[in-house]
């Protein structure tokens, strides 16, 4: 039997989010724990970070949703691409760093890796039974 | 022994779609559950079944056989 699933990533643990925030080359900052987010009141965050053209953002774990939430003051927001995009790019590298994690654990190895013109990323991972 | 073979599809904007082939009987499900729950939601699940699979592998090689033009 084979199955197909759809998932909807959340942004679930700090680890991989740490680690796709570096792929994406973004910088953590170790000590400010405190941003400024909606309407500029300061925010107490658990990953704190400046992206280019000094905006400060961060990510604060949400006990309602399980998952991190990202704290900025959006009249604030100077980066290069927007905020949801900006989101999504680090919920797509999220869920890339995940699958390479949980898989290479269960001992699957990487067969292929595409960047599709879509903006996808592809992947084919293999296994051979024991 | 059978290759156990996962495909993935990450969008832009964080949805994976996710294959997973060569599992026998339910254990399939097992084997990407940690993943999943990891990963967040499922929104769609969908058993095939490998016959299926290759079946339409088979017609897809027709087609692009078809399809071949040549200039």
């Amino acid at each position: 039997m084979s199955h197909f699933s759809t998932i909807k990533t959340q942004l679930k643990e700090a680890e991989p989010l740490i680690k796709a925030l570096n792929n994406l080359g973004y910088k953590i900052d170790q000590e400010e724990k405190f941003v400024k987010g909606y309407q500029g009141k300061f925010t107490a965050v658990d990953i704190s970070m400046h992206l280019p053209g000094d905006t400060e953002v961060g990510f604060k774990y949400d006990k309602n949703s399980s998952s991190y939430e990202l704290v900025a003051d959006l009249d604030l927001w100077k980066f290069e691409i927007p905020v949801e995009r900006f989101i999504s790019k680090v919920t797509q590298m999220y869920a890339y760093q995940t699958i390479i994690s949980k898989t290479k654990e269960d001992g699957y190895q990487i067969v292929e890796q595409k960047n599709k013109n879509d903006g996808s990323i592809e992947l084919v991972l293999t296994k051979w039974d024991n | 022994m059978p290759q156990k073979t996962l495909r993935f599809k990450i969008h832009q904007d964080g949805r994976v779609e996710e294959t997973v082939e060569g599992f026998t009987g339910n254990s399939c499900n097992e084997a990407t559950k940690d993943l999943e729950d990891a990963l967040g939601k499922v929104t769609v699940k969908n058993k095939t079944s490998d016959a299926f699979i290759s079946n339409q592998n088979e017609k897809l090689k027709q087609l692009n056989k078809e399809s071949n033009v040549t200039f």
